[in-house]
């Protein structure tokens, strides 16, 4: 269940950054490295926190606000669901 | 006892290791390095570059990320006798070619991160002897190893003897005709202009600077210069990209200047409205690439209740071109100032004659700061650099025009040429229009700026398609993704199904132009 459900926020995450930035899907992989690569910058960060929230309904506290935690595809998924199965 | 002067970039290292050999020079990744260690590590790839063949005047490429192995490169090639030039990490394979041909790099210092556009820039050209790179060790035996290289003393070599007229550094810039172009500086400049801007900015030894901002940036590269001239701590940070970590930065290691941009500020008072975040340990902001919009003040206040704020104005081509002093920024929101200190400006006419107080002219710059020229370049040289009023004197003609009041501040009106000037950086629209022009079924493509409150100018792309061709913005800005910097990517596309034309048969850009501020 968890696998099928981290797959399906991983998509959304993946095509949420080819939506608001300028890669196409073959360049960007869910290791990619988002903010180090200069694919998200400081405003990109801003839509993402604004993503997560309105769909997913979370909020990242600012402790929670760390590079690690939205350095990739998978880093947001894994933040993503950690944050849904807590509440 | 009369102290020596300073008349070399590599001479403020020196100076600054044997006043204070413990103190933190920077700071990167948590890590403190002190200027013995900036010493030591410059001196030995200088050590490594002299044996590598490396002699007066040979131009040495970094293409690296900010860095504490991108400061040590800037610095060992400059004690190497070396000319260096930072070029953008994100500059891609292509463009990354056409510069290190362009300078005929000897010698290129990168990092592993970034081997995919640097391993095919590297096609074709002969004259590199030696690549260095940093990062994870490569298994490829064609690439030096840079960290293992700052380490090693390696065999004695006497530094060669620079004077200041010899060349210190080429800082690439666009240009009208497409292709970017070499900005020739001396340490004779380099140095008058990092002592001109310490001066205005009243930097002192107790200085901790943060860096946010490019070393291939001039604004950024400058921070180094005088941070290291000045004997101060650099808190050297990848970028801006992800702001969290900056303000925690800024709690945790308290810098007392912050040089930004208008961008950085804005998500700055953005993230303040919203948490009423403040940073107490600022004493100084400075602001260029962007006029400041003047609504800003009062929001960078409350975020920096204890900071000066400098707004300033500059191109590459003098590095800095004047400044406002912090203490007016209320009298006079939307002057840049006056010339910095040792320099003086004025307006032209068209013709070249002086304008009237209150007309719109011309800038002209006056002094030491002024670029040798452009690499390479005579022609081009030549339309920026004109006799000045001491026969055999250059003096810059900056192509924006200004318009100053009768106290004598300056007043930024617009640009005389095509070049846009986007995030501080000038973007030539031929270069993207270039780059757009080859994806298939294109037929037309007009490239422009806009005016835009924090970028300075935001770049428009108006294209048009041959019959039945559909093509995305999405798809036209992908291309520009992945082949020039990010920061020259149109932020809006325009599909015409006709190009207005001028009587000539010409594109016409001021159609354009007022198409899309209506």
């Amino acid at each position: 269940m968890i696998m099928e459900e981290i797959l399906q926020i991983q998509e959304r995450v993946k095509q949420f950054i080819i939506d608001t930035s300028y890669v196409s899907e073959d360049q960007v992989s869910k290791d990619t490295l988002i903010f180090a690569q200069g694919i998200m910058d400081s405003m990109g960060f801003i839509t993402i926190i604004e993503f997560i929230e309105e769909n997913f309904s979370i909020t990242a506290a600012d402790n929670e606000l760390l590079e690690s935690n939205f350095e990739s595809i998978n880093a947001i998924s894994n933040f993503i669901l950690r944050k849904t199965h807590l509440n | 006892m009369i102290s020596r002067p300073q008349r070399l970039l590599g001479e403020a290292l020196e100076f600054s290791f044997k006043n204070h050999p413990l103190k933190i020079a920077a700071i990167f990744k948590g890590e403190e390095f002190t200027y013995s260690n900036l010493n030591e590590s410059a001196v030995n790839l200088a050590t490594h570059l002299i044996n590598a063949g490396i002699t007066k005047g040979d131009r040495v490429a970094v293409y690296m990320n900010n860095s504490w192995q991108c400061i040590v490169a800037i610095y060992g090639i400059t004690l190497a006798g070396g000319v260096f030039l930072v070029v953008n990490p994100q500059t891609k394979a292509n463009k990354l070619n056409f510069i290190l041909n362009d300078c005929g790099a000897k010698v290129i210092v990168s990092e592993s991160i970034l081997i995919n556009d640097l391993s095919q820039a590297l096609e074709g050209l002969n004259e590199i002897i030696e690549v260095i790179l940093s990062g994870t060790k490569q298994s490829d035996e064609k690439y030096l190893d840079f960290d293992e290289i700052i380490l090693n003393k390696g065999n004695h070599v006497d530094l060669p003897k620079i004077i200041p007229n010899d060349l210190a550094a080429l800082i690439y810039t666009s240009g009208s005709t497409g292709f970017p172009k070499g900005v020739m500086m001396t340490h004779q400049s380099m140095v008058f202009t990092s002592w001109s801007l310490i001066e205005y900015l009243r930097l002192t030894e107790e200085e901790r600077i943060m860096l946010v901002l490019p070393l291939a940036f001039d604004y950024g590269l400058y921070q180094l210069i005088m941070s290291v001239t000045i004997g101060g701590t650099l808190i050297i940070e990848h970028s801006f990209n992800f702001p969290p970590t900056i303000f925690r930065q800024i709690e945790q290691l308290k810098p007392t200047v912050f040089p930004g941009v208008p961008s950085i500020y804005a998500l700055m008072i953005a993230t303040h409205k919203k948490t009423g975040i403040t940073f107490d340990c600022i004493q100084k902001i400075t602001n260029t690439a962007a006029a400041l919009p003047a609504e800003f003040i009062s929001d960078l206040k409350k975020i920096f209740p204890n900071a000066l704020i400098f707004k300033m104005y500059g191109l590459t081509e003098c590095k800095r071109v004047c400044y406002l002093e912090p203490e007016l920024v209320d009298l006079k929101p939307n002057s840049v100032g006056k010339a910095i200190p040792g320099t003086e400006v004025f307006l032209l006419s068209q013709d070249g004659n002086p304008v009237p107080t209150g007309e719109s002219g011309i800038l002209h710059v006056r002094g030491p700061h002024v670029m040798a020229g452009y690499w390479n370049n005579e022609s081009l040289s030549k339309e920026m650099l004109k006799s000045g009023l001491i026969p055999g004197e250059q003096i810059l003609c900056a192509h924006d025009l200004f318009k100053l009041d009768d106290e004598g501040f300056l007043y930024f009106q617009g640009r005389n040429d095509d070049i846009i000037k986007t995030r501080g950086e000038k973007v030539s629209p031929i270069e993207v229009e270039n780059t757009i022009y080859k994806l298939s079924g294109i037929k037309e493509v007009a490239v422009i700026g806009i005016p835009d409150i924090l970028l300075g100018e935001s770049i428009v792309a108006f294209v048009t398609t041959y019959d039945q061709v559909q093509i995305s913005e999405k798809e036209i800005q992908r291309q520009c993704m992945t082949n020039l910097e990010p920061f020259m990517i149109p932020k809006k596309i325009v599909l015409l199904a006709e190009m207005p034309k001028s009587s000539n048969g010409k594109i016409d850009k001021k159609e354009l132009k007022q198409l899309i501020t209506n």
